[in-house]
C-alpha cells in the first residue's frame, strides 16, 4: 500500500516537475531533484518492506556525546 | 538569485511568537518540572532571559547580513568550501528538526486524540500541508499567520481566565528547596526547546523583511521573543499552580490534563480540543518555517534558482525520518534530554558566534 502511494506520488511528481526544468536546461536542479527523490524512495521501500533503516540520531549521540558528558558534568 | 520576498515586522513578530510556544507548550512544562519540580517558574524566567540575549547576538550578526540569509553569509565570511559545510550541516540541521517536530505532533496525535489511526497517516496527512505550504513561500505563511494569530490568542486568553478558579499557591511552596543547580539545568533545557530555535529566523530576519521595516523588525523580534516567554511563563506556572509539580512531570502533556479541569460554569468544559487546535498551529508553523528555509539553505548553497523541485523529494525523505528517529517515546525523551541539547548548542549558539566573530574580524581587516 505504501509503495503503491509512492509510486503514484513519484510519478505524478515528474510529469509536473521534470519537463520546466528540461527546457529551462536547469540541469543542476534536474540532477538534485531526481537524486533526492531516488533516496527518498528508496527509503520508503525498505521502510515498506520491513527492512530496519539505520536511525541517524544514534549517530548524533555518539557523535556528541563529550559534549554531552561535559553538560552533564556541569549541570548534573 | 531566489525571488526577494516581503514579510512586514508585525508578521515577523507573529512568525516569532509561533515558533517560539510550537511544540514546546505541551512538551516543555512536564521536562522542565521534572527538574526543578515547584521552581519551574524560575527556570523559565532565566530561559526568557537567556533567550533575549540570545536574539540580541542574532540581530547582531543580522546587521552585518544584510540582503544575505546565513546560508550565503557563511559562504561569504568561511569560504567557498568550509563555508558550504557548515551551510550544508546547518540546512540539515533545520531539516531534522522538522522531522522530530512532525514526529512530535503524529506521536500526540495518535496517542491522546486518534488512538486507532496509525502514525503513518498522521504524518503523511500533515506533510502535505506542509509541503503545499513551504512552495507558496514565506510570504504567504506569513500572511496566514495574521488570521489565525488572533485565534489562537482566544483560545489562550479564554484558557488561562477559566483556570484562575482553581490556582492553590500552596503548589509553589517551598521555593528554591533543591538549590540551584536543576534550576539551571531546566533553563537550559527550557533555552534549548524556545529561544534557541528562533535561529531559524536568520533565513529570513534581515533578507526578507520589507526594507523599510528593518529598524522596525528587529524590535518586533524581541517583542515577539517575550510575548511567546509570557505565554510559557504561563502556562508553566498554571500547571505548577494548578496540578501541582508532580503531577505536572508525571503526564508526557500536562496542559492536555490542565486544560482538562478548564470550564465555564457547569455546561461548558474540557477544552482540551481547543489546546490541541492552538498546538497544531503554533507547530504547523515552526515545522513549515523549519522546513521551508531547510530547502532554500539547500537551494542557495548549491546555487540553484528555484527551491520548488525539492519539495517533494525532501518531503518522501522527510517522512521516513519523522517515523524513524524515535523508535519510543522513551528514547524520545532520553535524546531530547541529552543530545538535543548540545545539537541545539552547536546550532544555535556556537555557529552563528563564529559567523559573527570572523565576519567581524574580516571586516576589520578588509578596512584597514
Amino acid at each position: 500500500m505504501t509503495i503503491l502511494i509512492l509510486i503514484i506520488i513519484v510519478i505524478l511528481t515528474t510529469i509536473y516537475e521534470v519537463p520546466p526544468l528540461i527546457r529551462e536546461k536547469r540541469y543542476k536542479e534536474l540532477i538534485l531533484f531526481s537524486g533526492l527523490l531516488f533516496f527518498g524512495s528508496t527509503l520508503v521501500i525498505l521502510e515498506g518492506l520491513g527492512v530496519t533503516v539505520p536511525n541517524p540520531f544514534d549517530a548524533l549521540t555518539s557523535f556528541f556525546k563529550p559534549m554531552n558528558d561535559l553538560l552533564k558534568a556541569i549541570f548534573g | 538569485m531566489m525571488n526577494k520576498s516581503n514579510i512586514s515586522a508585525h508578521q515577523l513578530r507573529l512568525l516569532v511568537v509561533f515558533c517560539y510556544i510550537g511544540t514546546a507548550v505541551l512538551v516543555i512544562p512536564g521536562t522542565v518540572a521534572g527538574d526543578a519540580k515547584q521552581d519551574a517558574w524560575i527556570s523559565t524566567l532565566i530561559g526568557i532571559f537567556f533567550g533575549l540575549v540570545l536574539i540580541w547576538s542574532f540581530t547582531k550578526l543580522g546587521d552585518r547580513m544584510n540582503n544575505m540569509t546565513i546560508v550565503e553569509y557563511s559562504v561569504k565570511t568561511l569560504g567557498k568550501w568550509l563555508g558550504s559545510f557548515i551551510a550544508i550541516m546547518f540546512s540539515i540541521f533545520l531539516f531534522m528538526n522538522s522531522a522530530t517536530m512532525i514526529y512530535i505532533l503524529g506521536n500526540f496525535i495518535s496517542s491522546e486524540i486518534m488512538t486507532s489511526t496509525p502514525i503513518e497517516i498522521i504524518i503523511f496527512i500533515f506533510l502535505v500541508v506542509i509541503i503545499f505550504a513551504s512552495r507558496h513561500g514565506i510570504e504567504t505563511i506569513a500572511r496566514t499567520s495574521e488570521i489565525l494569530f488572533y485565534i489562537i490568542a482566544l483560545i489562550f486568553i479564554i484558557f488561562t481566565v477559566t483556570l484562575i478558579k482553581d490556582i492553590d499557591f500552596l503548589n509553589i511552596q517551598p521555593i528554591l528547596e533543591l538549590g540551584v543547580k536543576p534550576i539551571s539545568k531546566s533553563a537550559l533545557f527550557y533555552s534549548s526547546g524556545t529561544s534557541m530555535t528562533l535561529v531559524v529566523f536568520l533565513m529570513f530576519y534581515p533578507a526578507s523583511i520589507t526594507t523599510k521595516e528593518r529598524t522596525l523588525a528587529k524590535k518586533n523580534f524581541f517583542y515577539g521573543a517575550l510575548i511567546g516567554g509570557l505565554i510559557l511563563f504561563t502556562v508553566i506556572i498554571l500547571c505548577i499552580l494548578i496540578l501541582g509539580p508532580s503531577a505536572t512531570t508525571r503526564g508526557s502533556y500536562p496542559v492536555f490534563q490542565l486544560a482538562r479541569k478548564a470550564s465555564i460554569g457547569p455546561s461548558i468544559e474540557r477544552f482540551e480540543s481547543m489546546i490541541t487546535v492552538l498546538w497544531f498551529v503554533t507547530v504547523f508553523y515552526k515545522t513549515t518555517l523549519y522546513f521551508h528555509s531547510s530547502l532554500i539553505g539547500i537551494a542557495q548553497t548549491f546555487k540553484l534558482k528555484c527551491y520548488k523541485p525539492l519539495t517533494v523529494p525532501m518531503g518522501t525523505i522527510l517522512f521516513i525520518l519523522a517515523l524513524i528517529i524515535y523508535p519510543n517515546s522513551i528514547y524520545a525523551s532520553d535524546w531530547d534530554s541529552s543530545t538535543w541539547v548540545s545539537v541545539a548548542i552547536t546550532f544555535c549558539i556556537l555557529i552563528p558566534l563564529i559567523l559573527l566573530i570572523v565576519g567581524k574580524i574580516r571586516y576589520i581587516a578588509e578596512n584597514h
